[in-house]
């Protein structure tokens, strides 16, 4: 078992596609296993998470509302 | 040429910023989402790849809306349709112009972007790249 790792994604002040494009660019150099959490601020984010992970079949551990950012914490399990 | 990927390609033929945004965002975000993006360039947009592109324009209808637009595009940082299409590119998207427009217009491989157009083709290769996908007419 290789150890897991915690990445962020610090996507504040990025509009639409910025957050999802930052994510994705983290996802490719991860392994199941690993976390990452994500800080947007823009409005979409959060629908735009949700069809992302729908899409890509990870697991969605924790979104919630802060009160100057959205945080989305994903598990990443789909990695082939 | 069918890949087994999820596909989208536009055909971009306006050639004013209202319509090029969109195209900027959507190439981003299906790329990001390992989408197969094929854009193709004809019309008045194909100029906007020139190595020398006209400055901006924006349709006449909504010139009252556009200082707003524009202030907000800047206020929210958001990038220019041209530096998304960019980042699309390095995540696998491919740009190709008509090659009937382009010589209609009397242009040339070598009058384009070399870093923005992978190549000038006909629209029979363009279809056989889209099919089985979805397909934007912009």
């Amino acid at each position: 078992m290789s150890q897991s790792n915690k990445l962020l994604v610090d996507a504040r002040g990025l509009s639409c596609p910025g957050p999802i494009t930052e994510l994705v660019k983290a996802y490719r150099n991860a392994k199941n296993g690993d976390i990452i959490e994500v800080w947007a601020t823009d409005p979409g984010f959060e629908p735009d998470i949700k069809a992302w992970i729908s899409r890509t079949g990870n697991q969605l551990v924790e979104l919630r509302k802060e009160q100057d950012r959205i945080v989305a914490v994903i598990r990443v399990t789909a990695k082939k | 040429m069918s890949s087994g990927r999820d596909k989208i390609s536009m055909i971009v033929f306006s050639g004013t910023e209202d319509k090029l945004i969109p195209v900027g965002v959507i190439s981003q975000a299906a790329a990001a989402l390992g989408y197969e993006v094929n854009i193709f360039f004809t019309g008045w947009a194909m100029f906007k790849l020139l190595k020398n592109p006209p400055p901006p324009v924006w349709p006449k209808e909504f010139e009252q809306f556009v200082p707003r637009l524009q202030e907000g595009m800047a206020r929210i940082k958001a990038p220019t349709w041209l530096d998304m299409v960019r980042e699309a590119k390095k995540m696998g998207a491919k740009i190709y112009v008509c090659s009937m427009m382009a010589s209609a217009a009397g242009l040339k491989k070598e009058d384009f972007d070399p870093s923005l157009v992978d190549d000038i083709v006909g629209v029979t290769t363009f279809l056989e790249m889209a099919k089985g996908g979805q397909v934007l007419f912009i």
